[in-house]
């Protein structure tokens, strides 16, 4: 179990920095779904299916789709690997300030877990685990819709601004009129339009 | 330790070995029946009534030579149909064939499959890129774009069932069957879900990710003898896939249609395959009678037809549940 979990910790950041290491774009974003793939074995591990299954349908299923789509459509010949003398330090710099807070952050949140070292040298059945039966699903629900509903509304309006977002890009306004072209499928089928 | 992994080995061997041999004989249900509906023989050369088709089929398929495209990219290229086959198979281990005989009986079981269905665009989209070649790239990119505008159909008619069911338990949402099939209730969505299912398997009328007129044969041109078989096991796989669950979510999976006397004497399993047998019989009596959609059709169904009636439907579904109580639970 602790191995499979560093195992796939391993691959996460393996398959993570080839992302950025990786010649050619298309690698790249197959590098991505893999570490997005691994980050999902990792949510299983930690028996947390529910968000599992939803990063692979969400991060999988749609959003490196649509990178593969972008990358594939336009068409982007192999790009050479520079190491700009601006570019580097600069970048080593935003990294190791954003590991260090990281690390800071996570050891305020992760301090010493005692449970992690009980299981490994008593042969103790850990009760607390076997008696835990509820599905993540339901307590999801009962923390979403209780203590966080306000977090809940306010993510539910940003996704509702982005849809409408999106809606009025591809609705005709009076701005856009004669610029889009417009289809209608009864016209172009209809006899008449035969010439 | 090492007898639960044999026996867990042995479940799944007795799940993905019928699994492949009904995908062969689709193939040839599939041959038979369109030659009775175009009034022409089909294959009846092989065995008795050409019942041995299919094996000669694949045996042609395994003796072939596989080429290689020069400039393709091999690793992915050989990745892309082993990956389809893989994805394709894994989504049976959660389709409940009976009361006991169901492989892994998780909680979020139609998550998984949408999980699954949802990476099975990798293998076409891998395979289109690798092979290097205009059709197989074109033919990518649609059957991607299709497989994604009609995934979120079919969830959101999913969820109307979740909502209904109370569960996302295949199992559950069997016995929540009993008293009546969601076919009659959800007759809409039942209706959308078939002709989604169509599109998210790359079916007739849209195939367009293989329209042969216009791309040879899409994302698999390039591929021969093995690799093009695996591919086909995967398509065929995927449709077996979907009747089973179509089977399991409309017409109550294991559950006989009345549970009197007659009925209740044959086994459930017998049941289920003969639901999942309507589903494959419909995909193949489309494919005979109905022309293929041009692209923008396709877009225009799913997009403006289906997507928002399917989440006006869940939203009258989800009314009507709580206005009655009727909510499970």
């Amino acid at each position: 179990m602790i191995f499979l979990t560093y195992l796939m910790c391993a691959l996460l950041l393996i398959s993570a920095s080839l992302v950025i290491i990786s010649k050619n774009p298309f690698h790249s974003v197959l590098f991505l779904v893999a570490s997005f793939l691994s980050a999902s074995m990792l949510l299983f591990l930690f028996e947390n299916e529910f968000l599992a299954l939803f990063f692979l349908i969400i991060y999988l299923g749609a959003i490196a789709i649509l990178f593969l789509f972008v990358v594939m459509m336009l068409d982007i010949k192999y790009r050479e690997l520079q190491m700009s003398r601006l570019y580097f330090p600069v970048g080593v710099l935003i990294g190791a300030t954003v590991l260090i807070e990281v690390y800071g952050a996570f050891l305020k949140v992760f301090s010493k877990n005692t449970n992690l070292c009980f299981k490994e040298h008593n042969s103790y059945i850990n009760w607390y685990d076997n008696l835990d039966a509820l599905p993540d699903v339901y307590v999801f629900g009962q923390i979403f819709y209780t203590q966080y509903v306000l977090q809940i509304l306010i993510a539910g309006l940003i996704l509702y601004l982005a849809v409408i977002a999106v809606a009025f890009l591809t609705v005709k306004t009076s701005f856009h009129r004669g610029m889009v072209k417009e289809q209608s499928v009864s016209r172009q089928l209809s006899r008449k339009n035969v010439l | 330790m090492l007898y639960s992994i044999i026996i867990i080995l042995l479940k799944i061997l007795s799940i993905t070995i019928p699994m492949l041999l009904a995908v062969a004989y689709f193939t040839v249900a599939e041959r038979k029946i369109m030659g009775a509906v175009q009034r022409r023989r089909g294959p009846n050369v092989v065995g008795f009534i050409g019942l041995l088709q299919a094996l000669a089929d694949g045996l042609k398929l395994f003796v072939k030579e596989t080429t290689f495209p020069s400039n393709s990219n091999l690793t992915v290229f050989l990745l892309a149909p082993i990956l389809s086959f893989l994805l394709s198979v894994i989504g049976w281990a959660v389709i409940p064939f009976s009361h006991t005989a169901v492989l892994a009986d998780i909680n979020l079981s139609i998550l998984y499959i949408f999980a699954i269905s949802s990476l099975n665009v990798y293998g076409l989209i891998l395979a289109g890129w690798a092979s290097n070649s205009k059709y197989a790239f074109l033919g990518a990119l649609r059957s991607a774009a299709q497989m994604i505008s009609y995934e979120i159909s079919i969830g959101f008619i999913v969820l109307s069932i979740a909502a209904c069911v109370g569960s996302l338990n295949l199992s559950k949402i069997v016995l929540a069957q009993k008293e009546i099939w969601l076919l009659v209730p959800l007759f809409p969505l039942f209706i959308m879900f078939y002709i989604s299912m169509l599109a998210e398997t790359n079916r007739h009328p849209f195939d367009l990710p293989e329209a042969e007129a216009e791309l040879v044969s899409g994302y698999n041109v390039e591929y021969s003898a093995m690799t093009f078989a695996l591919f086909f096991l995967a398509e065929y796989s995927n449709m077996l896939l979907m009747s089973a669950l179509s089977a399991t979510l409309f017409f109550g999976g294991w559950l006989p249609p009345l549970s009197i006397f007659p009925f209740t004497v044959v086994p459930g399993s017998v049941w289920f395959s003969l639901k999942v047998g309507v589903g494959a019989v419909f995909f193949i009596l489309t494919r005979a009678t109905l022309p293929r959609y041009r692209y923008d059709q396709l877009m225009h169904l799913g997009w403006k037809c289906f997507l928002p009636f399917a989440i006006g439907y869940l939203m009258f579904t989800v009314g009507i549940l709580i206005s009655f109580n009727w909510l499970p639970n």
